[in-house]
């Protein structure tokens, strides 16, 4: 490894740097920066994944192209329909990764604020920043790709090189994509002011997430498009096509890296001006004086915390937007599926899924909760009295609970002209009284005080899988809906009390638990900070 | 050793800066003072190269910016007014970081750290992570690390901010000591005694224009004012009692 390192950095590799307008030695120190401030998890989620994150992605995605290669190899898969199937895969999943960790890694402020005025030049930083994203493209290809490689000469025809063959092509690929979503930045920060990249880098993040849940309906797209005005019908015709399809991308990918590597750094750093300066005024919210009738001034400010942060908190706003993107395409697709069937009647009606994905929603809400950019402003609730902080909680509440009502009030219009007004309150009611619990036990997951801690990757990375557990556990509840719960009104109603009763009493508990988890963070956090008046000798 | 001539800069369409012309000598110290939102960090940016003017000239030492940017970034020291720093790096790695990105070579860039961190008093929390630092060793830091490459110029925005009595004073003592050495220096402020103490001259920025010039002596003859606080007070239109306050005693009563 050591001899690698050598090389890497020797005289050879410095001169095929400094041709492309890199300084190799303020190359290195950036690239020894990033590795440092990502393995110290510092502005944790923004400077690439630590190997920790790396490691725990690395055994899901082992674990995960493992059971694929059996089905392909029991299914007796050609290997070229094998290596079609994974490349396609790897595309998918790396472009959602890389798009997240290039948004994450390049438009970055803070970063930008303390080195804008360093004499480093944008190829050198832009270098040094793709470099750190290769990183992810090194661990993570073998990972997703290593067992499938090998696995394929169990295929039938197989040569005995097709695991390098896959390998190359896997690796080929994934550098790709990460040279694309580059370039997807480098045309953001070209054509979208600095105020708006950060919101512009959010969207571009959420899109391939969106895209693999729009994934079912390409085949009825491409069903539409009337491919015969659109491809040549000669087979030079087709060539040259393809070859100007290629030559477009080569062109646009350059152009981007090009850009990224211009006034990037002042750019960047030009964001932190950026922002929600107009449009951000404080508005007074009927929801939030009711929420102070009901529980007091201090659950009013958790509500108006909670709801505002939500909106403007850059960090919270990224990640939401990352996994709500196919939540929320899942949730219309449902129902636009569903809502003309009657949960009622004989047939199985997708509206069965609505409440699930609303508590879904409600989950990714509240595992976000805790983690935002402006995390040192935590010191505003170390002077807040205990009693307040359980106040504080039921604001949060609050805020949660009026996000859940206004999914269903908006479902409503529909729901009751189509199924009439007592099937469709029924649904709704059902539909609410489930969201109570949901409500109750992700409030669980909101530990300790809202938008006060750094994004930690570790879990992150274990989204997927408890998603998918979470995918298993809805499917349960909503069978029991379709063949149990949906056949009498009177059992729905006698489940919409009991789950009612039940989202009730867990939510005081959640409440109570919220509000002892802030008040264990205060004291935790009032504890270490003595650490730093011993050091500066007070 | 800077030039700005009829320089304007917007933010998003709005002109924070209109038409400003000045001019700083080499080793000169100059106060740069003003309300808060004048235009005084702008004004230091646009010196840095962190950002570019929208209408006028600005030259650092010969060098014309936006063009010579890295050329310029060479030759300042800036003291940001956001105290921002990798606070997972120690402090000793952030001085080290800064001093090797500007070439600074390895015995020398030891030697000044060590130096700096000894008199900053900060050499026994040199191996502490960044973000165990109080606001006022964060902004020793950040001055040693303006300071670590020798530069020409060194351009300070409000540097004095969260630093004890004793600190002060040492770097009021320090900049003295390198306008001596012939290094220019322009200091962004509110603290108008340390301007008028340790600055050869002060411009004064008031809504995007520079109002006033010259040394402490000669705005206060002009405007027949006894100290620089009534000379500031008079240019920024906040003669008097501040009425602000009573609004505040009245809101608080209510």
């Amino acid at each position: 490894m050591k001899a690698v390192l050598a090389v890497l950095r020797g005289p050879a590799v410095s001169r095929a740097l400094a041709r492309f307008g890199v300084d190799p030695k303020r190359y290195w120190l950036l690239v020894d920066l990033f590795g440092a401030m990502s393995e110290r998890q510092e502005v944790m989620d923004q400077l690439g994944r630590n190997n920790a994150a790396m490691g725990m992605a690395g055994i899901f995605y082992l674990v995960l192209s493992g059971i694929l290669t059996v089905v392909s190899v029991i299914a007796h898969a050609t290997p070229a329909t094998h290596l079609a199937m994974f490349l396609l895969f790897t595309v998918f999943l790396f472009s959602g990764i890389l798009l997240s960790e290039a948004g994450n890694s390049l438009v970055n402020p803070t970063e930008g604020m303390v080195l804008a005025h360093q004499p480093i030049n944008g190829a050198t930083y832009t270098a040094a920043k793709l470099s750190h994203l290769l990183r992810i493209v090194v661990f993570l290809t073998p990972a997703l790709n290593g067992i499938p490689a090998l696995g394929g000469l169990a295929l039938p025809k197989a040569h005995w090189y097709y695991p390098l063959v896959h390998l190359s092509a896997a690796f080929a690929v994934t550098t790709t994509v990460a040279l694309a979503c580059c370039a997807v930045f480098g045309w953001l920060m070209r054509f979208i002011p600095a105020k708006r990249l950060k919101a512009a880098g959010q969207f571009a993040g959420a899109v391939p997430l969106a895209g693999m849940a729009w994934m079912g309906q390409l085949p009825k797209f491409f069903a539409h498009v009337p491919w015969r005005a659109v491809v040549p019908a000669s087979p030079t015709g087709r060539l040259a096509l393809l070859c100007a399809c290629g030559f477009a991308a080569v062109a646009a990918v350059i152009f981007g890296l090009r850009s990224l590597s211009a006034d990037y750094l002042l750019r960047v750093s030009a964001m932190s001006r950026g922002g929600a300066r107009g449009g951000a005024g404080s508005r007074r919210s009927m929801a939030a004086s009711i929420v102070g009738r009901l529980a007091g001034p201090a659950a009013r400010a958790g509500y108006a915390f909670s709801s505002r942060l939500m909106l403007r908190d850059w960090q919270f706003r990224r990640q939401f937007l990352a996994t709500a993107a196919p939540l929320a395409i899942a949730i219309g697709s449902a129902f636009a599926k569903g809502w003309k069937a009657d949960p009622f009647a004989e047939g199985f009606s997708p509206i069965h899924f609505l409440p699930h994905a609303f508590g879904l929603l409600l989950i990714f809400t509240c595992a976000l909760l805790p983690f935002g950019s402006d995390y040192k402003g935590a010191w505003v609730f170390r002077l807040a009295p205990a009693p307040a902080l359980d106040a504080f909680a039921a604001g949060v509440y609050g805020m949660l609970a009026q996000i859940l009502v206004v999914l269903n009030v908006l479902a409503a219009p529909l729901l009751i002209w189509k199924w009439g007004p007592a099937h469709a309150a029924l649904f709704l009611a059902f539909s609410l009284a489930t969201g109570a619990v949901y409500i109750a036990a992700t409030m669980r997951l909101t530990d300790g005080i809202p938008f006060t801690r750094q994004p930690d990757p570790k879990r992150s990375a274990l989204g997927l899988p408890v998603l998918m557990m979470g995918m298993v556990v809805v499917g349960i509840a909503v069978a029991i809906q379709h063949f149990v719960l949906f056949r009498s009104t009177i059992a729905v109603a006698a489940a919409t009390i009991i789950l009612a009763a039940a989202g009730w009493f867990a939510g005081r508990a959640s409440i109570a638990a919220m509000g002892a988890d802030m008040q264990n963070q205060v004291a935790q956090e009032v504890g270490e900070s003595g650490t730093i008046y011993h050091e500066v000798g007070v | 050793m800077i030039e700005f001539r009829h320089v304007a800069f917007a933010y998003d369409r709005v002109e924070v800066l209109h038409d400003i012309s000045f001019s700083i000598g080499r080793g000169e110290i100059v106060g740069l003072l003003g309300p808060n939102g004048a235009g005084k960090s702008t004004t230091i940016k646009l010196i840095a190269g962190l950002l570019t003017p929208s209408a006028g000239v600005v030259r650092v030492d010969g060098l014309t910016l936006p063009d010579q940017a890295l050329e310029v970034k060479q030759r300042i020291g800036y003291v940001p007014e956001a105290a921002v720093l990798f606070e997972s790096l120690t402090g000793q790695e952030f001085l080290e970081l800064c001093g090797r990105l500007h070439d600074v070579e390895e015995e020398r860039l030891q030697h000044r750290i060590k130096s700096l961190l000894e008199v900053f008093e900060l050499f026994p929390e040199r191996d502490s992570r960044l973000d165990t630092y109080s606001k006022g060793m964060r902004q020793k830091i950040l001055i040693g690390a303006a300071l670590m490459h020798n530069p020409d110029l060194i351009l300070l925005d409000e540097p004095l901010s969260g630093l004890d009595v004793n600190a002060a004073i040492l770097i009021k003592d320090l900049l003295a000591a390198l306008a001596a050495e012939g290094k220019t220096i322009l200091y962004s402020s509110h603290v108008l005694d340390v301007v008028e103490k340790v600055c050869n001259r002060a411009m004064i920025i008031h809504q995007g224009a520079l109002i006033a010039e010259g040394t402490t002596e000669e705005l206060k003859a002009s405007t027949h004012r006894s100290t620089l606080e009534e000379v500031f007070r008079t240019l920024t239109g906040a003669d008097g009692a501040s009425p602000g306050v009573s609004k505040i005693i009245a809101g608080l009563r209510a």
